[in-house]
C-alpha cells in the first residue's frame, strides 16, 4: 500500500511538472491591438520562465529586509497599481514622490515611469529594486542571496538552463511575469470586436463619442495611451518638487509633462495622477472639464476643451470609462499570488 | 605593497609587445587608489572609485586592414588591474591609429542589454535613467568642506546635446592610453564649489569634454 502511494504521489508529481512544461506562457497579442513595441529576443517563452518571473513579482525576500515585494505596490485587483495611496511607500515605511503606475500591456509601452525615464522592459525592474524610498536592494546582495538559495537555483535552472542566477537572469525572469499582464477583455473590448449580444448602453456611447472628440488623441485606443508626454493642468507640487519628463531630458520646455498613462481598467487603479492627488474617477472628468476656463498648463490637445462638460456629459464619460474595466484580468488566477510556491 | 604590485604590473604590461593598455594617471602617473596627491599649494586628492567605459575600439592598419577588439564594451576599474589590459595580442607596428568611443554610444546605451561589463552590478547603471555613467570619479579632498571630504561625479547621459560620449582617433605612438586627471582638478573643476555631479546635463557634458581631452596615447 505504502509503495501504491509513493507511485501515486510521483505520478502526480510528473503529471503536474508535465502540465507546468507544456502550458503556454500566457503572453498573447489581441486581434484588434497594434504590433508591441517589446524587443521579442527570448521572452516570453514557455510556461517555466513565466512562473519564475511570478515567484519572483510576489516574493519579498527581494527587499532589503524581506518585507516588501513587488506586489506590495502593484496589487492585482487594482490593475497592479498601490490602490488608495496617493504616492507609494516602500521599505520602512519610506514615502516616495509618485504614485506606482498600473501594470498592463507592458509589450507596448514605448517608456516606463512617470517621466519616461527607463525605455527596456526588462531593465525596469532594477529601479524599484534598488530604490531607496522601495525595496532597497542592493543588486550584488540579491543575487548572493538568491544564489544561496536552492528553491531559485533549481527553478532558473528550469527556467534557463543554468543554475547561476545573474542580472539579466533574474531581469529577463521578472520580465517573463510583466509582459505578459494583457488586458484586453473590457466591455470595450467585446463591443470593438463585435462579440456577439455585446453592445454599448446609450449612455456609454453617448460617454464614447465623448472620448473620441475629446480625449482619445491622448488616451488613444486601442491602448488607451499614446506614449507621450503631456502638461495636464497639474500645478507643481511644493512639496514632492516633481518636474516629470524634464529630469530625464534637461529641457526647460519639458518641465511639468508627465506620461500619458493607460485607461484601462481606470476605474480601479484610483487615485489618479501621477501623484495620486486626485482620488475619485469623477473628480478627474470634473479637473479636465474645468480646463475650459483658461488653464495655460496645458498641452494643446486639451485646449479643444472649450466649455465645461455638462453634468449629463460627466455621467455618460464616467459610464464609458467603465466599460474598459477587465474583471478577467483583474481576478485572472495566472496573475495572482502563487501560494504553492510559499508554503 | 598592493600599489606596488600594481604598479609593477603595469610596468611590465607596457613593456610586453602586444598589449593594449589603458590607465588612469595624474601627471602621467598610474593613480594608485588610496595615494594623497597634491593639489593646489595646500590641498590634497584622493581617488577611491575611479571607472570609465571605452567601446567600439579599433585599430586602423597602415594598408587597408583595420582591426576591430573583441569586445565592444571595455570597463575599466582603477581597482582591478587586469581591466587595463584591453588586448593581449596586438603588435601595434602594423597599426597606424586607434579610434574608440569614450563611454558608450546611444546605441549600446539603450540597446538592453546587461550583460558583460555592462552589467549593473558593476555599478555603472542608471536605474531611473536608462543608460550607464560613462566615467565615475570618486574621492576625497581637503578643498570638499563636508565632514566626510567627499566628492562624487557620475559622468554620464547620452542624449543631445548634452551627450557624454565622444568619439576618439589618435595616431599609435604607444600601446599604452592615458586618462590624466590632473587637468580636470587643477584647471576646471573647483572641489570647494562643487564636489558632486550625479546626473547628465550640460555641466556632466562640459567634464566629459575636458576628460576627452586628457585621453592620450603615453
Amino acid at each position: 500500500m505504502r509503495i501504491l502511494n509513493v507511485i501515486l504521489f510521483l505520478v502526480f508529481i510528473s503529471y503536474s511538472f508535465i502540465v507546468v512544461v507544456t502550458e503556454k506562457h500566457p503572453f498573447y497579442i489581441p486581434k484588434h491591438f497594434p504590433k508591441p513595441y517589446y524587443q521579442f529576443k527570448d521572452v516570453p517563452q514557455g510556461r517555466l520562465r513565466f512562473e519564475l518571473g511570478r515567484t519572483l513579482f510576489y516574493d519579498p525576500a527581494l527587499s532589503r529586509d524581506s518585507s516588501i515585494s513587488c506586489a506590495t505596490c502593484h496589487l492585482q485587483y487594482s490593475s497592479f497599481t498601490h490602490i488608495d495611496h496617493p504616492v507609494s511607500h516602500g521599505i520602512d515605511g519610506r514615502i516616495g514622490n509618485r504614485n506606482s503606475p498600473v501594470m498592463i500591456n507592458l509589450a507596448w509601452n514605448k517608456f516606463f515611469h512617470w517621466d519616461g525615464g527607463v525605455i527596456h522592459l526588462n531593465a525596469q525592474a532594477i529601479n524599484p529594486l534598488t530604490h531607496p524610498k522601495e525595496m532597497d536592494m542592493d543588486i550584488v546582495e540579491l543575487l548572493k542571496r538568491l544564489n544561496n538559495s536552492s528553491f531559485y537555483r533549481k527553478r532558473f535552472y528550469a527556467a534557463f538552463g543554468d543554475s547561476v542566477i545573474t542580472t539579466p537572469l533574474l531581469m529577463r525572469g521578472i520580465a517573463n511575469f510583466s509582459v505578459a499582464l494583457v488586458s484586453a477583455n473590457s466591455k470595450y473590448d467585446k463591443v470593438i470586436l463585435k462579440e456577439e449580444g455585446v453592445e454599448f448602453s446609450d449612455q456609454e456611447q453617448r460617454g464614447y463619442d465623448l472620448f473620441k472628440k475629446y480625449c482619445n488623441a491622448c488616451h488613444t485606443e486601442p491602448l488607451f495611451n499614446s506614449h507621450d508626454f503631456k502638461k495636464n493642468g497639474l500645478e507643481l507640487d511644493p512639496e514632492l518638487k516633481d518636474f516629470g519628463r524634464m529630469g530625464i531630458t534637461e529641457r526647460r520646455a519639458d518641465s511639468m509633462l508627465f506620461k500619458i498613462p493607460t485607461l484601462r481598467n481606470v476605474e480601479f487603479s484610483f487615485p489618479y495622477m501621477h501623484d495620486g492627488r486626485i482620488q475619485k474617477l469623477k473628480e478627474v472628468i470634473e479637473h479636465y472639464s474645468s480646463l475650459s476656463t483658461g488653464n495655460k498648463n496645458v498641452s494643446k490637445e486639451l485646449k479643444k476643451i472649450k466649455k465645461p462638460f455638462t453634468e449629463e456629459q460627466k455621467k455618460d464619460l464616467l459610464a464609458f470609462l467603465k466599460t474598459l474595466t477587465d474583471k478577467e484580468f483583474l481576478y485572472n488566477k495566472d496573475f495572482s499570488f502563487p501560494e504553492s510556491e510559499f508554503k | 605593497m598592493r600599489t606596488f604590485l600594481v604598479s609593477l604590473l603595469i610596468l611590465f604590461s607596457c613593456q610586453a609587445k602586444g598589449q593594449l593598455l589603458f590607465n588612469f594617471t595624474w601627471k602621467s602617473k598610474p593613480i594608485s587608489l588610496t595615494r594623497y596627491y597634491p593639489l593646489g599649494e595646500k590641498d590634497s586628492i584622493q581617488f577611491t572609485d575611479l571607472k570609465c567605459y571605452l567601446s567600439n575600439i579599433e585599430l586602423k592598419g597602415k594598408g587597408n586592414k583595420d582591426y576591430q577588439l573583441a569586445s565592444a564594451v571595455y570597463l575599466i576599474d582603477a581597482e582591478d588591474s587586469t581591466s587595463f589590459v584591453l588586448d593581449r595580442s596586438i603588435d601595434t607596428k602594423n597599426f597606424k591609429s586607434i579610434s574608440f568611443t569614450f563611454g558608450l554610444d546611444s546605441i549600446i546605451n539603450t540597446s538592453g542589454d546587461l550583460e558583460g561589463d555592462l552589467d549593473p552590478i558593476l555599478g555603472m547603471y542608471w536605474a531611473w535613467n536608462t543608460g550607464y555613467i560613462h566615467c565615475k570619479i570618486v574621492g576625497h579632498s581637503s578643498l570638499v568642506h563636508t565632514p566626510s571630504h567627499l566628492f562624487d561625479f557620475h559622468i554620464g547621459g547620452y542624449r543631445k546635446p548634452n551627450a557624454t560620449y565622444f568619439k576618439l582617433e589618435l595616431p599609435l605612438t604607444s600601446s599604452a592610453l592615458e586618462l590624466d586627471l590632473y587637468l580636470l582638478f587643477n584647471e576646471f573643476l573647483n572641489l570647494n564649489l562643487l564636489h558632486q555631479l550625479v546626473v547628465p546635463g550640460k555641466l556632466a557634458f562640459e567634464i566629459a569634454t575636458v576628460l576627452k581631452s586628457s585621453i592620450r596615447l603615453k
